[in-house]
């Protein structure tokens, strides 16, 4: 090797400080990426999560209005004392996330309905009591989260809301 | 090769793996590795970049649809009933605003000194009070809420407040460019939401006890709105390189129903059951 090589190469990149560069930036790469993924999980969860919540309180102010405005539905004791579940509701569309399809069914229904009786009350009953539950399970995009390596699902989520009401009239 | 060994020994050059400093070959391995690196660079730098306005305007679309979900929800429930002007894919619907004096503490009144109702009313209610027959214990008159697919939904013809119609929190496709010198430039004009269609339907309509209903089928019917609204948002990449595709469309569903508390029969004196409904104006 010429003298005039061995000053061009004195002080350049040696196998070490290749080899550590490069770990310096996977680390860096893998850490970005981890936080870009994270964080579209986070949000596809937060839409599920406002989806499912507004169809469940919808669910129940249409129970609400069945029970308040309908004297069929008040009279009829099997279907107050019954849970009562709404058809299957995906809380995804099917252009949504690139055209993936992800089925994320939700389950929707209420508990029966609830004669809330006060006892120093001469009123029987003094109001009625409805409980409505929303569960599904999420998705786990890019294996972050994941509980089940086989079917690909994330964790189980679910929604409780509660709502007393009085009978028109 | 013998071709290139004479070329390189005409250059002064007698051995091609060790020209001057690197050889041919180290040429062309990093050469490889060299353009490797910026191809890969910069299609992820492409994609994040991508992927990074996808997600920010999907939750843009799922902020936006959270606050109007929440904010038609308190509008409808405390109104005293609504008319659909038009319905179909965009409903125009006239609802009454009322309050009854004193109900719930003056939280919906619309005079800023007892409540913070946000919108104006045609004072409809209040207008008509001292009539012969008309007399009532209300406030309140009428608001029109509607849509635009590049603007989104309307009260009174306006974005309401809580659109961020003074921040411009939401981009539409309908809203001013964005100055890339002294605004943010992030985001271009293909950054835009839209909605696709916003409804208002009454989901008991085709309940089986309506037929055990009779004369109460209509109240029954008409008790329960449901507000439906689809947001989309559809970004086109210019360039024909793209890797991961070029056009992507995000669409998110939002749906709630709403069994309003004062609804017609539900109250006593509710003026607009009684002027509307009542007197066979509507029903």
């Amino acid at each position: 090797m010429s003298k005039r090589i061995r000053q061009l190469e004195r002080g350049a990149a040696d196998l070490v400080t290749i080899a550590v560069g490069l770990t310096i930036i996977a680390i860096t790469v893998i850490g970005t990426s981890y936080s870009l993924l994270y964080g579209r999980q986070a949000l596809v969860h937060q839409e599920h999560y406002r989806t499912a919540l507004y169809k469940l309180r919808g669910f129940m102010e249409e129970e609400m209005a069945r029970i308040k405005h309908s004297t069929y539905y008040q009279n009829d004791l099997n279907w107050l004392n019954q849970r009562n579940t709404l058809e299957a509701f995906q809380l995804d569309v099917p252009t949504d996330r690139d055209g993936r399809i992800r089925e994320t069914d939700v389950r929707i229904y209420r508990d029966a309905i609830e004669f809330v009786d006060v006892v120093t009350t001469s009123v029987a009953p003094d109001y009625l009591r409805i409980v409505g539950h929303a569960e599904w399970r999420e998705a786990a995009l890019a294996g972050i989260g994941e509980q089940d390596e086989r079917t690909d699902v994330g964790p189980a989520r679910s929604i409780k809301l509660q709502a007393t009401f009085l009978l028109p009239g | 090769m013998r071709f290139l060994t004479r070329v390189l020994r005409k250059a002064g050059l007698h051995r091609s793996e060790r020209a001057s400093g690197f050889t041919l070959y180290q040429q062309m391995i990093q050469v490889f590795i060299g353009s490797a690196i910026l191809l890969g660079g910069w299609a992820a730098y492409r994609d994040l970049t991508v992927q990074w306005r996808l997600a920010n305007v999907e939750r843009q679309m799922d902020q936006y649809a959270h606050s109007a979900m929440g904010e038609l929800v308190n509008t409808l429930q405390w109104s005293v009933g609504a008319q659909l002007l038009s319905s179909g894919r965009n409903p125009l619907l006239r609802i009454a605003i009322g309050e009854f004096i004193g109900e719930n503490g003056g939280l919906n009144s619309q005079e800023a000194s007892q409540g913070h109702f946000p919108y104006l009313t045609d004072n409809y209610f209040t207008t008509n009070q001292n009539q012969a027959g008309q007399e009532h214990r209300m406030y309140g008159g009428f608001i029109q809420l509607t849509h635009n697919a590049n603007r989104g939904i309307l009260i009174n013809n306006r974005e309401p407040y809580w659109a961020g119609r003074e921040a411009e929190q939401y981009i539409w496709r309908g809203s001013r460019l964005r100055d890339p010198v002294r605004e943010m430039a992030a985001f271009d004009r293909r950054d835009r939401m839209t909605v696709k269609s916003f409804t208002v339907d009454f989901p008991l309509d085709r309940d089986p006890a309506l037929a055990n209903e009779g004369a109460g089928a209509g109240r029954m019917k008409y008790s329960v709105m449901r507000i439906t609204l689809v947001m989309q948002y559809r970004y086109q990449t210019t360039d024909w390189t793209g890797i991961y595709g070029e056009d992507y469309i995000r669409e998110r569903v939002y749906e709630t129903s709403v069994c309003p508390l004062n609804h017609g029969q539900s109250i006593e004196d509710n003026p607009f059951f009684r002027q509307f409904i009542q007197s066979g104006i509507m029903g």
